[in-house]
């Protein structure tokens, strides 16, 4: 844990507590997952209407198709599954702001920053987390959304399945 | 050699600077003088590249820049040292930025002024942020070390102590550019006097040569600046009339 503390710690503006920004990230990243289980309500709502009771017995409709999966997602705004890790890959980097900020808080330590023979450090400190986390909000969801695609294809029958999915994921990104 | 060349800055419509030209072999005690706003601050952080400017700073040739930066310190009364590290912290991260980082100057200097290692320097009273200030300013490593007022706010027992270590821990490559109001203070302790007055150089005296001369650090300035002794009873004989008046 001091390993992982110490490297963040090096990625941050000297004295800056990691906690801030890690605390920030891990909560969106769990509300983001959460929000994303949206879609799972969406697919087990829509797999029910694929199939009528007769008799006791449950079986497919007869031409009935499961909605294409971008639209199971939700659309292209607050109401898709994966916006909060959208949201999260666009606050993160704000935190660059903040960094810079805290060089002018409480005492100039900018002017020590900028006459470091590496100036580049300055830059580093300033915006290697922020932008790394803000990455890796994207690779989460990414991630997600593949997961969710792998479940749809994995779970949904293959007759119901209007093609040309993984295209249509492509054309919506 | 630090050559400083026709150095300007204008601030918005103000000059700050208007063509100083002076230059700072290594090895002295510099004190920088002048009312505020006649630009020392201005100029020292010209010389750190803190700000744009026009003219020409260079060190031993090379102009002043990434490659030479590490040959300068600063300790400013603004302060630039960072609030939330400990002053263990920072040696840690100078000694990793600054390679020529003094560990035996900071740890002497500690020991000297007793600052606590382990608490982060917010925490310090304004006193102790001054000489901490001061300490880093020493210990990094520079050849030139630029002071900008760093003890606003010191007592005097504390200022007196500090020119008295600085006179023996500096090496005969390190120049001290201090700026400062406290001219009667230090001026056992520079070497030479560089006097500014609304941007321009207006003076610029070794204390030897002075002496010399029979004159005085103080003297000087006054001289230099045209200090109308008359100045005080003349105001306090007025202001006396006024009260006649009434």
């Amino acid at each position: 844990m001091k390993k992982i503390r110490r490297f963040l710690e090096r990625l941050l503006p000297p004295g800056m507590d990691p906690k801030t920004l890690c605390g920030t990230f891990i909560t969106g990243a769990v509300i983001s997952v959460l929000a994303s289980l949206s879609f799972w309500l969406r697919y087990t709502i829509e797999i029910y209407e694929l199939y009528e009771t007769v008799g006791g017995k449950s079986q497919r409709i007869e031409g009935r198709m499961m909605p294409d999966f971008i639209r199971l997602l939700g659309d292209v705004s607050f109401e898709n599954s994966l916006a909060c890790f959208m949201i999260l890959a666009c606050i993160m980097p704000l935190f660059a702001i903040y960094h810079y900020l805290y060089h002018r808080q409480g005492a100039r330590s900018d002017y020590l920053m900028r006459r470091l023979p590496r100036r580049w450090v300055w830059h580093a400190r300033c915006l290697a987390l922020p932008l790394l986390a803000g990455a890796a909000a994207l690779v989460l969801g990414f991630t997600v959304l593949m997961l969710d695609f792998g479940m749809y294809m994995l779970f949904t029958p293959g007759d119901a399945i209007l093609p040309g999915q993984w295209m249509k994921i492509w054309s919506v990104l | 050699m630090l050559k400083i060349e026709k150095l300007s800055k204008r601030y918005g419509g103000k000059r700050a600077l208007t063509e100083v030209t002076v230059e700072l072999p290594r090895g002295e005690i510099v004190g920088l003088f002048g009312e505020n706003g006649a630009g020392k601050t201005t100029m020292m952080k010209a010389v750190l590249g803190l700000i744009p400017f026009s003219g020409a700073i260079t060190l031993d040739g090379e102009t002043v820049g990434r490659r030479n930066i590490e040959k300068f310190s600063f300790g400013t009364c603004e302060h630039s040292f960072i609030p939330n590290l400990t002053a263990m912290g920072h040696r840690d991260f100078y000694a990793e930025m600054f390679p020529a980082f003094s560990e035996k100057r900071f740890n002497g200097l500690m020991d000297f002024f007793e600052l606590p290692r382990h608490r982060p320097i917010h925490t310090f009273s304004a006193g102790h942020k001054n000489q901490f200030e001061v300490i880093m300013a020493l210990s990094q490593g520079a050849d030139y070390i630029l002071l900008d007022e760093p003890f606003a706010g010191n007592d005097v027992f504390n200022r007196e102590d500090f020119y008295r270590v600085l006179l023996g821990i500096l090496e005969p490559r390190e120049t001290v550019i201090l700026s400062t109001h406290l001219i009667e203070e230090v001026s056992d302790f520079v070497g030479r006097a560089l006097l500014l007055r609304h941007g321009r150089l207006v003076g610029d005296a070794r204390v030897m040569d002075l002496e010399d001369r029979g004159m005085s650090l103080m003297d000087y300035i006054k001289e230099t600046y045209h200090y109308r002794a008359d100045r005080v009873s003349r105001a306090l004989r007025e202001l006396g009339g006024e009260e006649d008046e009434a």
